[in-house]
């Protein structure tokens, strides 16, 4: 019998618990307001509505520009309502922590020189989600900068507009921290996502093609991952600079062709993963320049102009378990200095034997062909590739090693493909 | 007489082309950077080193020309250097030695160089009316 003696003692405790609990649920209750296209609607709506309250943006164009949000809302659009800037202004400005875009379509930004201008900029907010729009013939897409724990997730994004000087980024970031770009679709920009001082972010699932210049850049920003995107046909592939602890795996590099254009184009990275990726149909799949502690493995490089170029300054970089496959050339170099290690990789042009069948090669396999050697001093030199002089070059040199930096070898190449 | 007078024009052609040394216009979304490796889009802050022997080094920003200039122990002085008007971008390069010079970090340029230039001293005013930064020149960049 004691037992409802204590639930009698509790109930005022309860009463009063249930009360407070009502009073927050009151205040957070959220209006749901629907928005018409008409003459400011937008503007207004964001006027009178409340932190917390959701704004329905019926179907139908909308003229308007410049709205700044410096309220917690959410903004969902209806069968994607079309706000158009008319190639003059801005559209949103989010200034407001937790803010929340959803299925618009935001078209026609203006240009201006000393103003980055973007169909969605975010300044210094954080959990803003900007999910399932349509981004149009836009200079900047979205525009983040001074913002942190942002998701930018689904958006197509495309530029149909070819200016290749004043165009801008599809995706651009600066100085954020924990990003987090998922499965957007983005094409005709000057580069696909842009980022610069980003930190502890992710890039995943992207499809990021027909850009002006990169699919991918992105400078000073570290411990960063990027997995399972596509980086097709841009101008001069992807680019990745001054960074450290970048993570890069499953992605494509396709089709990446031009004089300056490459696959993965690396300058000074350093302790990052370049794993399980696949390089197909570029001018040069693997640029190195200045790079230090780069692990390079289990990457496919098919059907390359140059598998690999790695500049001497390179440095404690180790490449196992890669195919090369039908490439022209596989690795070229500026020198004879070499301070990485190749291991267990597969070469097609491997032609040595396996007597002790331990599918390992019994004789080390020399990646840099004569002729990439001379076509790295002397690019015009490339006219004559595949010639019967060519030939006779590559023979003289296995018989008498002269040219070939001897450093630059793989000691256990694979007899036969690897499963990646 | 006649292989004679074409030998004569191929050789007169040959030194006239050698001798001079002129800005080589550059080549924007192809060209890459000699420095960062970049490909060079931003029309209004490229520049361009032309040496004694009329090579040409391309820049995306002046920030990497400088930078070039100090890792390569650049010391050609009959070199030319040109720069982007920023403030009409797409016309005729500056010569560097006589430009002036804003650094802002506004301006963005493409590897954080942040230096336009400028033809004279009117024309940096204007742009300068808004930033409050002192006026640089050639000697002051390194």
């Amino acid at each position: 019998m004691a037992k409802p003696e204590v639930n009698m003692k509790r109930i005022p405790v309860l009463i009063l618990i249930g009360l407070a609990l009502c009073i927050v649920v009151h205040s957070g209750f959220a209006a749901v307001i629907k928005v018409y296209p008409h003459a400011n609607g937008i503007h207004k709506a964001i006027n009178n509505a409340h932190n917390g309250d959701t704004l329905l943006l019926q179907k139908g164009l909308y003229k308007e520009h410049d709205i700044l949000i410096s309220k917690k809302l959410v903004i969902i659009g209806i069968g994607f309502p079309v706000i158009d800037a008319e190639s003059k202004f801005q559209i949103f400005l989010i200034k407001s922590d937790s803010v929340t875009l959803k299925g618009l379509q935001i078209q026609n930004i203006g240009e201006a020189s000393l103003i980055d201008m973007a169909g969605i900029k975010i300044a210094n907010a954080k959990n803003v989600i900007i999910a399932g729009n349509r981004l149009i013939n836009n200079t900047f897409g979205i525009y983040i900068q001074n913002s942190t724990h942002c998701d930018v997730i689904n958006n197509t994004i495309n530029c149909y507009i070819k200016d290749e000087l004043n165009g801008g980024n599809g995706i651009h970031a600066w100085k954020s921290d924990h990003l987090l770009i998922k499965e957007n679709s983005i094409s005709g920009h000057r580069d696909g996502i842009y980022f610069e001082f980003v930190t502890n972010s992710t890039i995943s699932g992207n499809i990021s093609g027909n850009n002006v210049r990169y699919g991918l850049h992105f400078m000073f920003s570290h411990n960063n991952t990027y997995t399972k995107n596509t980086f097709k046909d841009n101008g001069a592939g992807v680019a990745v600079m001054y960074s450290k602890g970048v993570i890069m795996t499953d992605n494509y590099f396709l089709h990446n062709w031009g004089d300056a254009s490459y696959g993965l184009l690396l300058k000074e990275i350093s302790n990052s993963k370049i794993e399980h990726n696949y390089f197909i149909k570029n001018t040069t799949a693997l640029y190195m320049e200045t790079t230090t502690n780069v692990d390079v493995q289990q990457n496919l490089f098919e059907d390359n102009g140059w598998a690999m170029r790695m500049q001497t300054s390179c440095s404690g970089s180790n490449f196992t378990k890669n195919n090369f496959i039908e490439n022209s050339f596989d690795v070229a170099t500026n020198g004879t200095m070499m301070l990485n290690n190749f291991n267990n990789n597969y070469w097609d042009k491997y032609d040595g034997y396996d007597l002790d069948k331990n599918k390992i090669g019994d004789v080390p396999y020399y990646p840099v062909s004569v002729y990439s050697v001379v076509t790295e001093k002397i690019p015009s030199a490339m006219i004559l590739y595949r010639s019967l002089l060519t030939d006779i070059m590559d023979q003289v040199e296995k018989v008498m090693p002269t040219i070939v930096p001897d450093k630059l070898k793989d000691n256990h190449p694979m007899m036969k493909k690897i499963k990646l | 007489m006649r292989i004679g007078t074409f030998t004569f024009f191929l050789v007169v052609l040959i030194f006239a082309s050698a001798c001079k040394r002129r800005f080589e216009p550059i080549n924007y979304g192809h060209d890459a950077c000699t420095h960062c490796r970049m490909t060079i889009m931003d029309n209004r802050f490229a520049a361009e080193i032309i040496t004694k022997k009329g090579k040409a080094y391309k820049f995306d920003d002046m920030g990497c020309l400088l930078k070039y200039m100090k890792e390569a122990n650049f010391s050609d002085k009959d070199a030319l250097i040109f720069v982007a008007d920023y403030n009409n971008p797409g016309s005729e390069f500056l010569d560097a030695y006589h430009a002036v010079y804003l650094h802002n970090e506004a301006f963005k340029s493409p590897m954080n160089g942040d230096f336009a230039a400028s033809a004279s001293v009117s024309n940096t005013n204007r742009l300068n009316a808004s930033l409050h930064g002192a006026l640089l020149k050639w000697p002051n960049l390194k």
